[in-house]
């Protein structure tokens, strides 16, 4: 036994010793990008805030723990705790199961429950109920039998050890907890999550450590144990092993936040009960910290508990330094001590560290990467927005560009563990100004190069508008040097821009750059973007745009009239901002047609007097010559007969007079046929007695 | 009489073969969307985009894009309602082929994608298909506007600017928006397509850090860096430029150059607001429109089955949009509706009464036949809307033109001298004594 334990520490000493090798010689040790900053911690607390549910949780019980861990860390208060407080401890009197007492009794240990409610009877409400002993019983009973897994056994771990007081008289057996969760550990440092259950993982790494911490937090155990947990502790390296690592940053499992977090906060908690154990691996400490850094914008409570505790597990583990840089760039022109290269060495929360020697070992051009510079130490100074290391980059006489700048700091103090820099690289652009010079516009016809030069100066806009046709074309040339050394400057963009606003089009075309001059061409014979201008008025821009310009510009230069194509006005033109917005159509109103002519009324009436005057005065005369009487209308039993056969003349002459205003053709038809039939019946009786008195008078 | 009758039985017939009401209102409940992944990191460093898509109550589905086993329909059935497709790079989709997510969108749903540096050939076909082309061998440069931060050495990430036109797909927008990717321009041939967010002026694609030798694929004001689609069916489509867009790095707070000029101090970005207001504009959350309780009738007779010719007609409409939660009035002062016989007779303005309530009053056409009251409605970001009901309008009948027109008085004068000529002829023929 005794040899075998020997052999396995030689083992463990000697793997330690290659990774501490392979640490020291074959890892840089770089610094972290970023911190957690004030706005962001703002953000955090707004976010989980927001999230508060109307019953004063924050979701489940466990989601809820986690916000108010989460408030815990960012040192806030946590809203409406004292209603929390009190929907918390309803719920732990009927809670059965480990996990849900666990989260409960977690978080109101957290909201400090019996401090805020002085009423309440605090004591008697932070007790586990019965059910959970009883659960509590049954997870210890199966680790004797190989059963529990991992989960249950922490949360009741963490019940026993935080009501250790008040369960003395309960017989749990935690050297049977160590030989169980020992045997769950496979060689890799990975451990199953039960005896019976699926594949080793770094989750249920993770857990183990959390419960092999608590088991040494609760002071009950005793050498060989503590010795046997001291085992474990020592091999977290080789869980560190099974990370991955992407563009600087170092994680668990496909980038997880949540396995990351949890299984360095859970070694942090292991590794705080042995701090004579060196920490092999630093360097993964500073990628996963960088990691950190990168998921530092969080949208839910789960993703801001695993940050926070993840940046939080560094109070514990060697703390990586973060280096910032102060600033993106330099103006090479700048004479100013505001444009000393300053860095910033802050913890992962910000917090300046003065305590350290910061060298910039080497500065070089990215384009010939000549280092410019070794070695030179960077000077510490404090202002108003804290301490930061400087040193007189200008003094170089750097040429503009981009430059990759490394750097090292290692630390003098001896009260902190913080983990030193070997070799953080960082960039920053030496910045210039540009200047124009000999600028010259001109309109020129196509087939000539000569035609009236404008010169203009760097701002200057022409004081009239150019215009040119079909025929001709739009010529400029200029010169670019830098402002202080007055060389000659090729940079990445001049273009110039042909705009009309009215009509939205425009045209972006290249300068371009022969023999240290510009020259710009730009005919509008129709051969190119011509297709894509119409007639009208342009403004002429010059751009100038470079990254490391410090003065990259747009020159409004002047207007230019464009008289090139007939009916090119209509061309449909589809560019970017006049592509169709599908405002409302013009309106149509329907125009009706014009009734006909017709006469004044006066005229009408005129007509209508002579239409019934002449007749009637006809008729009169008529009447008169002939001499009208009713002699021959006949008496007696005639006379009721002709009376009959007049009145029922006259209703047919009325109902065509009804025809007309208000009956239909079927109506009158149907009256007519009924009249029809006594009028002929009188009108025969009638011209029967008219035939008789005619005869009476011819024998008369 | 005969003639007439037959012209209304033909009217009728006509108007009950012809009557039609197109009404197209997207699906608002609609709010399965799967999300197809370069890989599982992006869904942690994107967040608080899906965090907003699903505290807006979409359901979303992650999935790797790379994993065979996704679909989007089975039996002609889809699985999804919108797809958001997160994976730039991955060449061959194995479970999604382009031709299906085109598919997916003729039949009226929704996508959400994005290209980016090294984006696949898929994706490039797929913008074609929606009326872009990116530039797949540059990025989006611009000196003069753009985040000043140390990792943006060469000025690649920008200031877009909200195309103006668009801002209900962005909504408000008073911060600077932050855009890191490749561009695009949009195809002429395609004209639903519109640019949401574009470069500025000084904007170009190019390569960093290099100078530019020759015209840029994009450059200046055509510089497009998202774009949006609203298809005649109304499925809609947003392509972004850039993955980073929606990310959470990007809804934090930076210090900007605008122009040539420092910004005082880190500000904040407008990304998470807009990113958000674009994906759920894509996802018929926003700026959708529907049609309710359509009535026409003629001001005189409401009941006439036929309105007759230069007689008052009225529309009314409910125009309602979807708010994300509820249907609430809709208030424009640029509804029209038409009034159509092969040509249009009239298009007027409608009027609101401000509770979404649309009205107006005109005089029916003087040539009977069969007309359409037709509502188009097309502005960018809303719904399109199309109404057509269809009535007939009807010639006088025989009884129904003036009766007593002055200019016709002598007519009807002579015609009653007549008929009172004759009978006064007749009494005189009947029963006048000649003088002897």
């Amino acid at each position: 036994m005794k040899k075998s334990l020997s052999f396995s520490i030689l083992i463990i000493l000697f793997l330690s010793l290659i990774n501490f090798y392979n640490c020291q010689n074959n890892e840089v040790i770089g610094a972290v990008s970023g911190y957690l900053d004030n706005n962001l911690v703002s953000s955090i607390f707004s976010l989980i805030q927001n999230k508060q549910l109307s019953n004063f949780t924050f979701g489940s019980i466990s989601t809820t723990y986690k916000a108010v861990k989460v408030f815990k860390l960012l040192n806030t208060n946590v809203p409406n705790s004292n209603e929390l407080c009190n929907l918390l401890e309803l719920k732990l009197q009927n809670v059965e199961r480990v996990r849900e007492a666990y989260y409960l009794i977690e978080t109101l240990k957290i909201l400090e429950c019996s401090n805020s409610n002085s009423n309440s009877n605090s004591n008697s409400k932070l007790s586990i109920p019965l059910p959970v002993i009883n659960d509590i019983r049954k997870i210890f009973a199966a680790t004797i039998q190989s059963e529990a897994n991992l989960a249950r056994i922490y949360f009741a771990i963490s019940l026993v050890s935080s009501f250790s007081s008040s369960l003395t008289h309960e017989n749990f057996d935690y050297n049977s907890i160590i030989n169980y969760v020992l045997r769950l550990k496979d060689d890799s440092g990975s451990f199953k999550s039960s005896i019976s259950r699926g594949a080793p993982t770094v989750s249920s790494a993770a857990l183990a450590y959390r419960i092999l911490a608590r088991l040494l937090s609760t002071n009950s155990l005793n050498k060989h144990q503590i010795y046997q947990i001291q085992q474990v502790a020592k091999e977290i390296i080789n869980i560190f092993e099974q990370t991955d690592n992407y563009q600087g940053t170092i994680f668990f499992e496909e980038e997880s936040l949540e396995i990351t977090s949890e299984v360095v906060s859970a070694s942090a908690a292991l590794i705080a009960h042995f701090p004579q154990l060196p920490i092999l691996f630093q360097s993964k400490l500073v990628g996963i910290a960088e990691f950190f850094i990168q998921r530092k914008h969080v949208a839910t409570i789960d993703d801001a508990y695993f940050l926070l505790t993840g940046l939080h597990a560094f109070d514990i583990l060697p703390t990586p330094i973060v280096l910032i840089l102060q600033q993106n760039s330099i103006e090479v022109s700048s004479k100013s001590n505001d444009n000393l290269l300053k860095v910033s060495v802050t913890d992962l929360f910000g917090n300046n560290m003065n305590e350290f020697k910061v060298y910039l070992e080497s500065a070089y051009p990215v384009t010939t990467r000549q280092s410019i510079l070794s070695h030179q130490q960077m000077q510490l100074e404090t202002g108003s927005e804290g301490s930061r290391y400087s040193i007189n980059f200008l003094a170089l006489k750097p040429e503009p560009g981009v430059y990759e700048l490394k750097f090292s700091a290692s630390t003098i103090s001896t009260t902190r563990n913080v983990i030193n820099v070997q070799l953080a690289i960082r960039s920053i652009k030496i910045v210039t100004a540009v200047s124009v010079h000999d600028f010259e516009i001109s309109v020129q016809e196509l087939s000539s190069s000569t035609g009236k030069k404008t010169s203009l100066q760097f701002g200057e806009v022409l004081t009239q508008s150019l215009k040119a046709n079909s025929a001709q074309k739009l010529v400029i040339t200029l010169k670019l040097k830098n402002q202080v050394s007055l060389k000659p400057l090729s940079v990445q963009q001049c273009f110039v821009r042909l705009y009309n606003q009215q009509q939205i089009k425009e045209i972006v075309e290249l300068v371009k750059f022969e023999r240290n001059r510009y020259s710009f061409e730009f005919a509008f014979d129709g051969k190119k973007e011509i297709d894509n201008l119409v007639n009208g008025e342009y403004s002429i821009e010059l751009i100038v745009g470079d990254s490391i310009l410090s003065n990259s510009f747009i020159w409004q230069i002047g207007k230019i009239n464009l008289e090139i194509a007939e009916n090119n006005n209509n061309a449909a033109q589809l560019g970017i901002s006049s592509r169709p917005v599908f405002a409302p159509l013009p309106e149509i109103r329907h125009i009706f047609r014009n009734p006909d002519k017709r006469p004044t009324e006066m005229i009408s009436f005129v007509f209508t007097s002579l239409v019934v005057a002449l007749p009637f005065g006809l008729l009169l005369s008529g009447i008169n010559s002939i001499g009208f009487n009713l002699k021959r209308f006949p008496l007696g039993f005639g006379f009721f007969s002709a009376i009959a056969f007049v009145l029922l003349l006259l209703s047919i002459l009325v109902l065509f007079s009804f025809f007309w205003l208000i009956l239909t053709m079927i109506q009158t038809l149907t009256i007519l046929f009924i009249l029809s039939i006594p009028t002929f019946y009188f009108g025969l009786t009638t011209f029967r007695n008219i035939n008789r008195l005619s005869k009476t008078d011819k024998e008369d | 009489m005969k003639k007439s009758s037959l012209l209304n039985l033909f009217l009728v017939l006509l108007s009950l073969l012809i009557a039609s009401s197109i009404e197209s209102t997207p699906d608002v409940n609609g709010k399965r969307v799967l999300a197809l992944l370069e890989d599982y990191a992006i869904k942690t460093s994107h967040s608080r985009f899906f965090s907003t898509l699903e505290d807006s109550g979409l359901e979303i589905h992650y999935a790797l894009a790379s994993d065979s086993a996704v679909r989007l329909s089975k039996y002609g059935e889809y699985f999804y309602d919108h797809l958001i497709l997160f994976a730039p790079s991955v060449e061959a989709l194995p479970g999604i082929s382009i031709a299906s997510i085109v598919q997916f969108i003729d039949d009226g749903h929704n996508v959400l994608f994005v290209g980016d540096k090294d984006i696949s050939t898929s994706l490039v076909d797929l913008g074609l298909e929606c009326g872009v082309e990116f530039d797949d061998s540059a990025t989006i440069i611009d000196h003069l506007n753009y985040a000043n931060s140390e990792s943006n050495d060469k000025h690649t990430l920008i200031l877009g600017t909200a195309v103006k036109e668009s801002n209900l797909v962005t909504g408000p927008v008073s911060n600077p928006i932050l855009f890191q990717g490749i561009g695009m321009r949009l195809l002429d041939a395609n004209r639903l397509v519109f640019p949401i967010l574009i470069g500025s002026a000084a904007a170009y694609s190019g390569q960093p850090g290099q100078v530019v030798r020759s015209t840029p694929f994009v450059s200046g004001l055509s510089t497009v860096l998202i774009a949006g689609l609203q298809a005649r069916n109304n499925a809609r489509v947003v392509v972004s430029g850039s993955l980073e867009f929606f990310s959470n790095r990007f809804f934090g707070k930076f210090e900007v150059v605008e122009n040539g000029k420092n910004s005082p101090g880190a500000i904040s970005t407008d990304n998470e607001a807009v990113g958000s207001h674009i994906a759920l504009w894509a996802f018929q959350q926003r700026g959708v429109l529907r049609t309710r309780d359509i009535t026409y009738y003629q001001v005189s007779d409401k009941n006439a089955t036929q309105y007759r010719v230069k007689e008052d007609i009225s529309y009314e409409i409910t125009l309602e949009q979807y708010n994300g939660k509820e249907w609430i009035p809709f208030k424009a002062n640029d509804v029209q509706i038409e009034f159509v016989r092969q040509d249009p007779y009239y298009r007027v303005f409608l009027n609101h009464d401000n509770n979404g309530r649309y009205s107006v009053t005109f005089a029916a056409p003087d040539t009977y036949g069969v007309y359409t009251f037709r509502l188009i409605y097309q502005r960018r970001g809303y719904t399109f809307l199309k109404s057509d009901q269809t009535v007939a309008v009807r010639p006088y009948r025989h009884n129904e033109y003036e009766r007593f027109i002055p200019a016709a008085f002598p007519y009807y004068a002579s015609v009653f001298a007549i008929m009172i000529g004759f009978f006064i002829t007749t009494l005189i023929l009947l029963f006048n004594h000649p003088k002897k």
